[in-house]
């Protein structure tokens, strides 16, 4: 997995997609309408042997230019109107990642995989 | 990427598994030269031990081929749409479930299964209920399918057509809901033996 880069007079700060990845995550959830973030292979083996993780399904990819992309895979509430969450989703992982890290996400893809109460 | 080496793993195992088949098929492969090889490895403690592991990594392979290739599948049945800040991906599946406790909330239906499909056309579902007994078809079925147009309009934001085919699979009689739930017996009514006297 790639890191973020960024020099300081100190040295190379590097920020691992995984902690964009949990502020994505964590962003996500505060969310009104989303049920839960959904795991992959990788998440679900994790929490299987008891370390739980804070990214989920989250994916990050990094580019040679200094941006990413993220991809937010959720469950919404059921009731709540589908687009007007992913929007919210949207804007508050872009508002967290600029926080947190500096940087401005290319794109944030949600991918909405189910509805739950 | 990840579908490629899914896909060349698998092209690779069965072309192994062919390859071997051929070759025996034409006594290409001598058959004490795979005894003697076969009763190396079940003896030989690390040649097990090899054996065990390499067993091992190739269901755990196998395992993360078929998500790969199956996640690839899912990916392919979405509704998309952008916003400014990028994509937003529906899968069908998603719209199944909100049909599902939609239709789940009406006190005419007991059981309902959806099959969403995205066409040209529009969205196209298909719905397969099970009515109870005093429920007019027609009015409630013309209801349903105004709900639930209105509703994946509503909630998805969605404005291309919305078809909804309803299957009316059969009618449930009260009786067979009474059979379903038998009725529960009090704890009051359980006689307990003895269970008055003191000690």
């Amino acid at each position: 997995m790639m890191s973020e880069d960024e020099k300081s007079d100190l040295g190379l700060i590097k920020i691992h997609n995984n902690v964009i990845a949990s502020v994505s995550y964590l962003a996500t959830l505060e969310v009104e309408g989303v049920s839960r973030i959904c795991d992959n292979l990788r998440s679900s083996f994790l929490n299987m042997i008891g370390k739980k993780t804070k990214s989920g399904a989250i994916d990050v990819r990094s580019e040679k230019t200094d941006t990413v992309s993220i991809i937010v895979p959720l469950i919404v509430k059921y009731g709540y109107n589908i687009p007007e969450v992913a929007l919210k989703v949207q804007e508050k992982v872009k508002v967290a990642v600029e926080e947190a890290t500096d940087l401005t996400p290319k794109e944030i893809i949600v991918k909405i995989k189910g509805v739950e109460k | 990427m990840k579908t490629a080496l899914s896909i060349l793993f698998y092209t690779v195992v069965f072309a192994f598994i062919g390859t071997i088949a051929i070759a025996f098929a034409f006594h290409l492969i001598d058959l004490s030269d795979i005894i003697m090889k076969l009763g190396y490895l079940y003896d030989d403690t690390r040649m097990r031990l090899i054996t065990g592991l390499s067993g091992i990594l190739f269901i755990m392979l196998s395992f993360a081929a078929s998500g790969v290739i199956t996640g690839k599948i899912q990916r392919e049945k979405t509704i998309a749409f952008s916003n400014p800040n990028g994509q937003v991906t529906i899968t069908l599946s998603a719209v199944e479930d909100l049909i599902r406790r939609l239709a789940n909330q009406l006190t005419e239906i007991r059981d309902a299964k959806a099959i969403v499909k995205a066409t040209k056309k529009g969205i196209d579902i298909r719905m397969r209920v099970v009515l109870r007994s005093e429920t007019n078809i027609p009015d409630f079925t013309a209801r349903l399918q105004d709900l639930i147009s209105g509703k994946i309009q509503e909630v998805f934001g969605i404005d291309e057509p919305i078809i909804v085919r309803i299957h009316v699979a059969k009618i449930a009689t009260s009786e067979e809901k009474s059979k379903k739930k038998p009725e529960k017996t009090s704890v009051e009514d359980i006689q307990i033996p003895y269970s008055g006297m003191k000690i």
